[in-house]
């Protein structure tokens, strides 16, 4: 056929297309972020002709849909389904990508959600495991793998104790009733915001995904008074959406404006955890968090080899998650995986010409 | 009748519906609010237009929940995985504004109050649009047959299949980016084989 498509036509007309396609395909993807949707307005407000190749694109999505019934569609349909190979993980393209970047075949996080009570109780999850917690205030908890915290509500206030691990919170707005999450020496307060919380050892993180919190050191008691944000905004630190806090010893640092870096910290959330150009080192210490069977690096060589993957989170089947990560570095790095029954060993490759 | 209680709280930034049916709270439609209803909001603001306001937009949100709430076997479809539950929603929520759409076409007939009136219902139509849309049906179902396999697949499952990108990821056994590109082509390629057939058909 003489009008072949290979997409790439250069035509800058097409521009405006190519941007449209991109946001119709991320609107059904699920994840579109609030970023993609600022960038969607500033786009449509652009030039009359945006919003009309959007909606157009849109229409005709929309009108395919009149096909679901349709004979040969639901034959196509059935062929694309049947045509699931199941042999494996398909390492071709992996050589094809310029970037490493590792997905998994299967994993389907198995989201479980559940009510807390009235009473103040403790709220846990095991290695590999993640839950989302409704709370009475509308506000809701996901605890990721490997986490507790103590949940205390009353009519003075919302407190939570974060003991060891990872939360992300979605708080409900509440003057009456500031929420506090204590975290190791630090005590976070929030109002109507989304954020999360990661004390691990004697390392706190605080990644500010919408709104506002305030940080603060002084733990001698929880807040009380309704006045209190104020005071306690006073003597904090206070970090805006997009922050990312780090607090180790006596070392703080805060980066603004880190939105991409917030939504990497919490991709946990969607049932995936992504790695971006880190250490070997770190990334192995981070994939132990969901691990069932513990992976170690014993040749300081490869530790701070740099990385990209994506581990896909899978309650069912982990282990197997981990083994599909770890056989994709040793594709591509100079790494060799020694398997025993109860630990992954990483060791620089055999036989390797330098 | 089923009747939502528009408990909306939409104060500040925190936007929670709580759902409630007469006949006793129902905790999968409850939790699936909590669970996605901010990223359904999102999802229906970028699709309305220009033209709708808030309240539009909350309607369709209600609707949504109101239509997921009637469907048979709803708690084994919400209880799929994330990735899933939020794909269906959305081909829902995209109906719900479609047929608002033909409401409107209905009532008023094709003539030119109709682009008002889709208009006042947050849905912008040109009236191309409004008489072709018949006619482009069988371009678009043409289009779709001539879509190059590895796109025609991933839009199928995603469009017909509700399969979500990862879900047809792993069914082709292929990245999510690269669905996502599959996708992309897919929709430029329909579009200009619909849009060729119009002016030649």
């Amino acid at each position: 056929m003489k009008d072949r498509i290979d997409g790439r036509r250069t035509d800058p007309s097409n521009q405006a297309e190519r941007r449209a396609q991109w946001f119709v395909m991320r609107l059904y993807s699920g994840d579109m972020t609030a970023t993609d949707e600022s960038e969607l307005r500033t786009w449509l407000a652009e030039a009359p002709g945006h919003r009309k190749v959007y909606e157009h694109l849109l229409h005709l999505r929309d009108l395919s849909g009149d096909l679901a019934n349709d004979e040969q569609i639901t034959a196509l349909t059935r062929d694309a389904l049947g045509a699931r190979r199941r042999t494996g993980f398909d390492r071709r393209w992996i050589g094809l990508a310029a970037a490493v970047f590792l997905v998994a075949v299967t994993g389907v996080l198995a989201k479980t959600f559940l009510v807390a009570s009235d009473e103040a109780q403790i709220l846990e999850t095991a290695l590999g495991d993640q839950q989302t917690f409704a709370l009475r205030d509308g506000s809701s908890v996901t605890l990721n793998s490997g986490s507790r915290i103590l949940i205390d509500f009353d009519s003075l206030g919302r407190r939570i104790l974060l003991d060891f691990g990872e939360i992300f919170l979605d708080v409900a707005k509440d003057p009456e009733r500031t929420l506090t999450i204590r975290a190791g020496d630090h005590v976070v307060a929030a109002l109507g915001t989304k954020f999360s919380v990661h004390l691990s050892g004697h390392r706190l993180e605080i990644a500010v995904a919408e709104g506002r919190v305030a940080v603060t050191d002084d733990n001698t008691r929880f807040p009380r008074q309704t006045e209190f944000l104020a005071r306690f905004e006073a003597g904090s630190l206070i970090l805006d959406a997009g922050s990312v806090a780090t607090f180790e010893q006596d070392r703080q640092t805060v980066k603004e404006d880190s939105i991409d870096e917030v939504e990497r910290l919490q991709s946990w959330r969607s049932g995936r955890v992504r790695f971006e150009d880190q250490r070997l080192m770190e990334v192995i210490s981070e994939v132990n968090r969901y691990s069932p069977v513990k992976v170690l690096i014993e040749d300081s060589t490869i530790a701070d080899l740099r990385i990209s993957a994506v581990l896909n989170l899978d309650q069912v089947e982990m282990t197997g998650q981990v083994e599909l990560l770890l056989s994709s570095l040793e594709e591509i790095h100079p790494i060799e995986v020694v398997r025993h029954p109860d630990r992954f060993v990483l060791i620089a490759r055999r036989n390797q010409i330098p | 009748m089923l009747r939502a209680d528009r408990t909306l709280t939409t104060r500040g930034t925190s936007n929670v519906v709580s759902f409630r049916r007469k006949d006793g709270a129902s905790d999968a439609l409850r939790r699936i609010a909590l669970e996605h209803e901010p990223a359904l909001r999102r999802f229906v603001g970028a699709r309305l237009s220009a033209h709708a306001d808030h309240a539009d937009q909350e309607d369709v949100v209600q609707e949504t929940f109101l239509r997921v709430a009637r469907q048979e076997g709803v708690e084994e479809k919400l209880s799929r995985s994330l990735d899933s539950v939020r794909s269906y929603l959305f081909s829902i929520a995209t109906n719900v504004i479609r047929d608002s759409y033909r409401k409107a076409v209905t009532r008023q007939k094709y003539d030119d109050v109709t682009r008002d009136g889709a208009k006042a219902l947050g849905v912008e139509v040109s009236a191309e649009e409004v008489v072709a849309t018949r006619e482009q049906l069988g371009f678009v179902k043409a289009a779709i047959m001539k879509l190059r396999p590895d796109c025609r697949d991933a839009f199928v499952l995603n469009r017909f299949e509700g399969l979500s990108y990862r879900e047809v990821a792993d069914t082709m056994n292929v990245s999510v980016s690269m669905v996502e590109k599959h996708i992309m082509q897919a929709l430029s390629d329909i579009r200009r084989r619909v849009d060729r057939g119009l002016v030649d058909p």
